[in-house]
């Protein structure tokens, strides 16, 4: 079977001490910067190009790759501990994950943010070996009004992501919109709400939004809380997940890794999807949904694997179209032209040891993370102890030095202050913030590929309607809006009643 | 409003003479030297940067740190650059972005009279492709195609203002056409799209091109800049096609603020010509997909051009009414 | 009949100030083109959002409306509104005064953490030695900016002794030299800039 001998080739590649040595070297730095909050995998992937000029082409890809998803295994952990998502893919890890950690059950949540990584990781990495060049096409037939219709489907399942108010999360979800369009708007090049601002002519980052809004506004909490002194107040019960939180997990799991697979192969920036809409779907099949956000093992389980398959398929428009999906994918793109290798659809055939050997790597990649990271939750929960007085002044003191990494700008940490008020703000006002950071994160690209596809169709709205991958995410998300709206206008109702 | 900004940057040059003077001439460089890329790191002007850093810090006895402060088309950078002092310890990599971007957004600097060219680089070629299923094999038919179905053809654009845009817009007005714009953030993800089958015709970077040209997928028509692109020897640059005035000269260009003294300036401009002879370093330059220049202009040449290309792009942005805000 | 009252004011302040937004987001939208369906101008999304999220705003407030008489219970709205209003201050006196200073919003950030004050002590300290990392850091280089950060962030918790202070100080500074600055070598000024002798 051609599979098996292109696999076969791969693993003689990733097996060589120098392969395994660079994967390691990866993944551990991944593990470290997903574990500082602020610096991510973009500055860091950046800062070691020059390091890899001297590599072998094959040892400079794995390790970056590494970087990549390690960073992804490592983000979880701030995530669960001190309610800071350092990445965009994190950020729903908070939601149930930091609230088992408050119960006293950050090591199950831990294990199973780990395990439920790995289980994915593998699928994802065995589908972009099996069926890398298929799924190519697939992603082509994903056009702008594919692209909007996906992104309103998103927007409506991030209502799941509140257990508030709905007017209070659709309004969060607009004002997260409202943010994503600071800047230059593409179009005409004119700067929008931007003040007169050169820095924020890009548009404001997405980890100063995240560690405003979550990181520093969350200190102020704490501290204000004059009784707590610790993130744990219950006692911490047992590192290892029970065999119920297994059976929980599972499912959650496998409906995580497929979600994740199939969105990060959208070059358009689907892995960004991936795990916000792995928490919405799973709270959607859940029978008792009054769990989540309480500390639910489903509410880690799913987006942590969603969000590690997403970045394992979101390689396939890279490798096979030598096309970046993300900013990281075009660093990588520049490590290879650095060893002259032209990337594009050749490189399968021209450097079969290099497309194979990366491949074969991710999984040993996440073999590595797993054995990395189990041991890890003991020292993870330990820290926990540690007085509350010693951690914040370290969690801000690393937040500042993460953001002013990005990109060497003070102005940027200086920006983070404007929303750690923001968030202060919206949490007293009893709102909660995730669904405004995926209504930043989808805004832009809500907004740019609804016009593309009015350009496309030279202004007639029936497109959206006439293409049946758009049509049909459409009328999925009429439907779940109708869902939502349901048992809280029946709740209303009652409300009603009683009152008069 | 340049003037008075200029004569602001003159005077702080000024008041940090006295403290700069014993440093100048005998012991330049004391300090390592900041050199700002103004684009994302891994991009081209990162790699560009790259393949002489290490060369010129050798030559100049001082260690280069690579200082990447991206944003806003480069005016981010640009904007670092001439607010830093004089003493020949700051430099820039520029694009043509960095000529451009001050013209479509004023931001209270001259991208000619607040900076002093160091050295060329290289060049960098872009080609004009097509679909390669649509019947269009050179200039002259596209712009046939294009006449004979008015609005139907797409072009992918990375933005208002952007090399993609000007280009086109150069094209279209020499060869009497129309095609629509169709945006996207950076060339990649509209190549997706052009690969899928909705847009038609694109300006892409040599290096971006040429993978899928060999493919079969898309066609080039003809490049745009001063020389043939080894990665395509046998199309034409537009010049050779009679299309002057579309076609442009895209390169590299280091800088650094105004106001730099003249033995500064000598030494730096010696070290880049050392280093740029170099067959090493031409060999990287071109692998990067860069052409390095046949013969190095002196520092006042390349001033000079650049004010002239500065006046150029400033008279095509108003004709053809491209802006930005 | 009975007056409206408002009868969950958190929600009732919420909606205001989603109100307040969503018609500033509008007016500075209408200042663009909008362009026509096929060629959308900028403005027609940014408005089109602001003009939703001052109906949700609405919404929000309305509902928030009973009839029955006022519950005094539930958390006290103010120190919201003054933190809104520290927000409200920085964007008006950054319209006004452009980009100035060591980090181009100096002014402005300061004000409105001077305003935070009166909304939470906790926030106040917590951001003001934020600010302190970010203006010291290109003069004072990092090491220096990082102790007289973790200084004022100690001001926060009234628990933190000097031995306290200093333990932290010292396990931090050690900690970030490692992780930044060795590991993963990091561009951060380290120390002081003198004029002429650089710290680059």
């Amino acid at each position: 079977m051609d599979l098996l001998s292109n696999l076969s080739l791969g693993f003689q590649v990733a097996l060589t001490p120098a392969s395994l040595m660079y994967c390691f070297i990866g993944v551990f730095l991944g593990t470290l910067i997903g574990v500082l909050p602020g610096i991510g995998p973009l500055a860091t992937i950046a800062m070691l190009l020059p390091i890899t000029y001297g590599l072998a082409p094959v040892s400079a890809l794995i390790m970056l790759a590494g970087i990549y998803y390690g960073a992804q295994y490592g983000g979880s952990t701030t995530s669960i501990l001190v309610n800071l998502p350092g990445e965009a893919s994190s950020v729903v890890t908070t939601l149930d994950g930091y609230q088992m950690a408050r119960r006293g059950r950050a090591g199950p949540a831990l294990a199973t943010a780990a395990l439920a990584s790995f289980f994915a990781g593998t699928v994802a990495t065995l589908i972009l070996a099996a069926f890398a060049a298929p799924l190519t096409v697939v992603a082509l037939e994903f056009g702008p009004a594919e692209y909007f219709a996906l992104m309103v489907l998103g927007l409506v399942g991030a209502v799941a992501l509140a257990s508030g108010s709905l007017a209070k999360a659709l309004a969060m979800i607009v004002l997260g919109l409202i943010l994503g369009l600071v800047g230059t708007d593409i179009n005409s090049g004119r700067a929008r709400l931007s003040l007169g601002i050169p820095e924020l002519l890009d548009g404001i980052g997405f980890v100063i939004i995240a560690m405003g809004a979550f990181g520093f506004a969350e200190i102020a909490f704490n501290l204000a809380k004059k009784e707590e002194r610790s993130v744990v107040n219950e006692k911490v019960l047992g590192l290892m997940p029970t065999a119920k939180d297994l059976k929980d997990a599972s499912g959650a799991t496998l409906r995580g890794t497929a979600l994740g697979s199939a969105l990060g192969i959208l070059p358009g920036g689907g892995a960004l999807l991936a795990s916000f809409a792995a928490y919405s779907f799973e709270k959607w099949v859940a029978k008792d949904r009054s769990t989540f956000g309480k500390g639910d093992i489903r509410g880690v389980a799913a987006p942590e694997a969603a969000n590690n398959a997403g970045a394992q398929t979101s390689f396939v428009p890279m490798l096979t179209l030598g096309l970046p999906s993300n900013a990281v994918m075009a660093l990588m793109i520049g490590a290879m032209m650095i060893h002259n290798i032209q990337p594009g659809p050749q490189v399968m055939s021209s450097n079969p040891q290099l497309f194979w050997g990366l491949i074969a790597s991710m999984w040993i990649g996440n073999v590595m993370l797993v054995i990395l990271n189990l041991p890890l939750i003991g020292i993870w929960v330990h820290l926990l102890r540690v007085p509350y007085r010693f951690l914040f002044p370290s969690i801000i003191v690393f937040c500042c030095i993460g953001v002013y990494s990005i990109s060497n700008s003070t102005f940027d940490v200086m920006l983070c202050v404007v929303f750690a008020i923001i968030g202060w703000t919206m949490s007293q006002l009893k709102c909660e913030v995730a669904p405004m950071l995926l209504g930043f994160i989808l805004g832009p690209m809500m907004e740019e590929n609804f016009r593309r596809a009015l350009v496309l169709s030279r202004g007639d709205f029936t497109t959206f309607v006439e293409r049946p991958i758009s049509v049909t995410l459409l009328a999925l998300a009429a439907i779940l809006t109708i869902v939502l709206a349901m048992p809280r206008m029946a709740r209303l109702k009652e409300k009603v009643a009683t009152d008069d | 409003m340049t003037t008075v900004f200029s004569r602001r940057t003159l005077l702080t040059a000024a008041a940090l003479l006295p403290l700069a003077r014993p440093a100048i001439g005998q012991t330049f460089p004391n300090r390592p030297i900041r050199f700002i890329c103004p684009y994302p790191a891994g991009g081209i002007v990162d790699l560009v940067m790259r393949t002489h850093t290490d060369e010129l810090a050798a030559e100049l006895g001082q260690p280069i740190v690579i200082d990447i402060r991206t944003g806003a088309s480069g005016l981010i950078g640009s904007q670092q650059l001439v607010q830093s002092a004089p003493d020949g310890h700051t430099w820039l990599m520029a694009a043509l972005g960095n000529l451009v971007a001050p013209i479509l957004t004023p931001s209270g600097f001259h991208p000619v009279e607040s900076i002093q060219a160091l050295s060329f680089v290289a060049h960098s070629v872009s080609a004009v492709v097509v679909r390669s299923d649509l019947p269009i094999a050179n200039m002259r038919e596209l712009a046939a195609q294009a006449k004979a179905q008015p609005g139907k053809l797409n072009y992918l654009r990375a933005g208002a203002g952007t090399f993609s845009h000007i280009s086109m817009e150069l094209l279209q007005r020499e060869l009497g056409f129309q095609v629509t714009a169709v945006d996207y953030r950076g060339l990649p993800p509209g190549i997706i799209d052009m690969l899928a089958g909705r847009l038609d015709v694109a300006v892409l970077s040599t290096g971006l091109a040429k993978p899928h040209v060999m493919e079969g997928k898309l066609r080039a028509l003809g490049t745009i800049g001063a020389v043939r692109s080894p990665d395509f020897p046998d199309v034409p640059t537009l010049t050779e096609l009679g299309l002057s005035t579309a076609n442009m000269d895209s390169w590299y260009i280091a800088m650094a603020p105004r106001g730099l003294p003249e033995p500064v300036l000598a030494r730096v401009h010696a070290a880049y010509t050392k280093v740029l002879s170099m067959p090493s370093v031409q060999e990287k330059l071109r692998g990067v997909g860069t052409i390095p220049a046949a013969k190095l202009p002196s520092a006042a040449e390349v001033q000079a051009m650049l004010a002239r290309e500065h006046a150029k792009f400033e008279r095509l942005i108003r004709e053809a009414n491209i802006r930005a805000g | 009949m009975m007056a409206a009252s408002i009868g969950n004011r958190t929600d009732f302040a919420a909606g205001c100030l989603f109100i307040a937004v969503g018609v500033s987001t509008a007016a500075a939208a209408y200042a663009y083109p909008f362009g026509t369906s096929m060629r959308m101008g900028p403005g027609y999304f940014p408005f089109l959002l602001g003009v939703l999220l001052a109906g949700l705003g609405l919404v929000l407030a309305l509902t928030s409306l009973t009839f029955t008489a006022p519950r005094r219970h539930g958390p006290s709205v103010k120190p919201p509104l003054i933190a809104a209003a520290a927000i409200a201050a920085f964007v008006v006196l950054l319209g006004l005064l452009g980009r100035r200073g060591v980090t181009g919003i100096d002014i402005p950030i300061i004000v409105a953490v001077a305003i935070v004050w009166f909304a939470s002590r906790e926030l106040f300290w917590v951001l003001l030695s934020v600010v302190a990392f970010a203006i010291g850091l290109n003069h004072l280089g990092v090491f220096i900016a990082l102790l007289l950060s973790i200084v004022i962030i100690t001001r926060a918790s009234s628990d933190i002794s000097l031995r306290d202070l200093l333990a932290v100080s010292v396990v931090l500074l050690v900690l970030v030299k490692l992780a930044f600055a060795t590991i993963l070598d990091l561009n951060l000024p380290s120390w002081p800039r003198v004029p002429g002798f650089g710290g680059y």
